[in-house]
């Protein structure tokens, strides 16, 4: 960001005016790809939905929250995969492993999104991590689970082209486009 | 008392009873590897999840506690997706090496994968590594690897036989049950962790590749031991003696019994039993001058207690 701070606001503030007005939007003057409303755990909202007011409901209606309210702006030269793969390591990293499905969840998650990373996706990895989306959900003891079910569910919903991309070629989308290997 | 619905049929438990035993009593059995009802409880291994109505989410069955018309389902497809869900975790850094597992044939990640897992494995990622067959005790052999933490043993040690010899140590999945720095899992139950343990994490060393479990039978029994008289069920095995130099018992286990001993032995009782199979006398013995020697039956009293001579 150009002006990155702390910013007290009343909840009426689009995510768009907490971007370009407050902060002084993308240093560069580079497009936006996602923004991660409240920390980690909210689900990543796409450029196309950052018209919306930051009240605990608006949000709630696009799947994500407010959360702890550290927004995330990632712009266009992020790549989808390696940042999800960055929020899972600390969930993987987190986890207490007390209960089987974060303990056992969360590594595994880490694991498929680092093996992709490396060039050795599968083309079953994609399902398996939309399973996983169910199976964390709802069946772990705190919440730290069902957190990095959020980003992870709404990671690879909302950039699944990224995702497909990099488990085919073994090479980053974003990356590729950057340096013109392949199409906007 | 409150009365409760479980898969339609109605039960009424006394107060203060779980989910998972209410069911019990109704003749239904919810999967489980943490709870067990002679230790407090863990709510970790989230395999009794079920569904109970008005709950936005599955709640474990081992922790609620049964209310008044309570409706709870154990059968439905969210609750089967949870358990084949949970085991599909348990076991993506198993070993499954259940072909030289002790453990094989009376393991509940085997049982529960029959009944409710049968899916094929998608762990493309190298399983976790651990302690492999170190002894931790004068009774009991370790397999870290095969361990899904449910910490039976861990709460054992820590509150019935109150000795606090095994913990988790690390965190999230690199968490492994251990022994505490300094100690040694030689208390007098020690045994019990070998029963309580729901995988091949513990075994015996004592009964360690000595006898498939498939090949034993089982008699309820008391303990000769001492005079508290534990209720045991003797395993024994009478057609393949010779596989264990001539053993037919190859191992004692508890028998619930509420007033006596729980679900618990010690370990005198427990591995005290060779006496069965060693140094029994099978023919008459006639005692001579300065040993005792083996007669046939009918051959009527020896030279040795001739009662007229005296």
């Amino acid at each position: 960001m150009a002006n990155p701070g702390v910013f007290e606001l009343p909840v009426t503030t689009t995510m768009r005016e907490l971007i370009y007005d407050h902060a002084g939007g993308i240093k560069d003057g580079k497009a936006l790809k996602g923004v991660i409303p409240g920390g980690v755990s909210s689900a990543v909202l796409t450029a196309d939905e950052i018209d919306t007011p930051l009240t605990f409901d608006a949000l709630a209606s696009l799947g994500s929250m407010a959360g702890s309210g550290a927004v995330i702006v990632l712009d266009e030269d992020v790549c989808m995969v390696k940042a999800l793969h960055n929020i899972q390591n600390f969930f993987a990293h987190e986890s207490c492993g007390q209960c089987t499905p974060c303990r056992e969840g969360t590594s595994w998650v880490y694991r498929i999104l680092s093996r992709i990373i490396a060039g050795e996706g599968d083309e079953s990895d994609l399902k398996t991590l939309r399973d996983f989306t169910v199976n964390m959900n709802g069946t772990s003891i705190c919440a730290l689970c069902e957190g990095s079910v959020m980003s992870l569910k709404s990671f690879i919903t909302k950039y699944e082209d990224e995702f497909v991309y990099f488990i085919r070629e073994k090479r980053s989308l974003t990356e590729d486009r950057k340096q013109g290997l392949a199409s906007k | 008392m409150p009365t409760l619905t479980i898969d339609g049929k109605q039960v009424t438990v006394k107060d203060g009873t779980s989910v998972i035993n209410a069911a019990e009593e109704a003749g239904i059995y919810i999967p489980r590897y943490c709870y067990h009802p002679g230790l407090t409880i863990a709510g970790s291994c989230r395999m009794c999840l079920v569904e109970i109505e008005g709950m936005p989410k599955l709640e474990i069955s081992c922790h609620t506690m049964a209310r008044e018309g309570m409706v709870v389902r154990t059968d439905t497809e969210q609750v089967k997706q949870a358990r084949r869900a949970m085991l599909e975790f348990l076991l993506s850094n198993h070993p499954l090496d259940c072909p030289v597992c002790d453990q094989s044939g009376e393991c509940d990640l085997q049982n529960f994968y029959m009944e409710y897992g049968l899916y094929d494995s998608r762990f493309l990622e190298n399983k976790r590594k651990g302690k492999k067959a170190t002894p931790i005790g004068p009774h009991v052999m370790l397999d870290q690897e095969r361990c899904i933490l449910c910490t039976r043993c861990v709460r054992f040690t820590k509150e019935i036989s109150k000795t606090d010899e095994l913990g988790v140590f690390n965190r999230g999945s690199e968490s492994v049950i251990d022994l505490a720095p300094g100690k040694t899992l030689d208390n007098p139950y020690s045994g019990n962790v070998i029963d309580i343990c729901p995988v091949g994490a513990l075994t015996e060393r004592d009964f360690r590749f000595q006898c498939r479990v498939w090949y034993l039978t089982e008699h309820v029994s008391v303990c000769p031991g001492c005079s508290r008289g534990c209720n045991i069920s003797i395993h024994f095995n009478r057609k393949k003696a010779h596989k264990a130099g001539g053993r037919r018992v190859m191992r004692i286990k508890p028998s619930y019994n509420e007033e006596i001993n729980k679900w618990w032995i010690c370990d005198r009782g427990r591995f005290g039993y060779r006496l069965i199979d060693e140094n029994r006398i099978e023919q008459p013995l006639v005692k001579n001058e300065s040993q005792q020697v083996e007669t046939g039956l009918g051959a009527g009293p020896g030279p040795g207690i001739q009662p007229d001579q005296k």
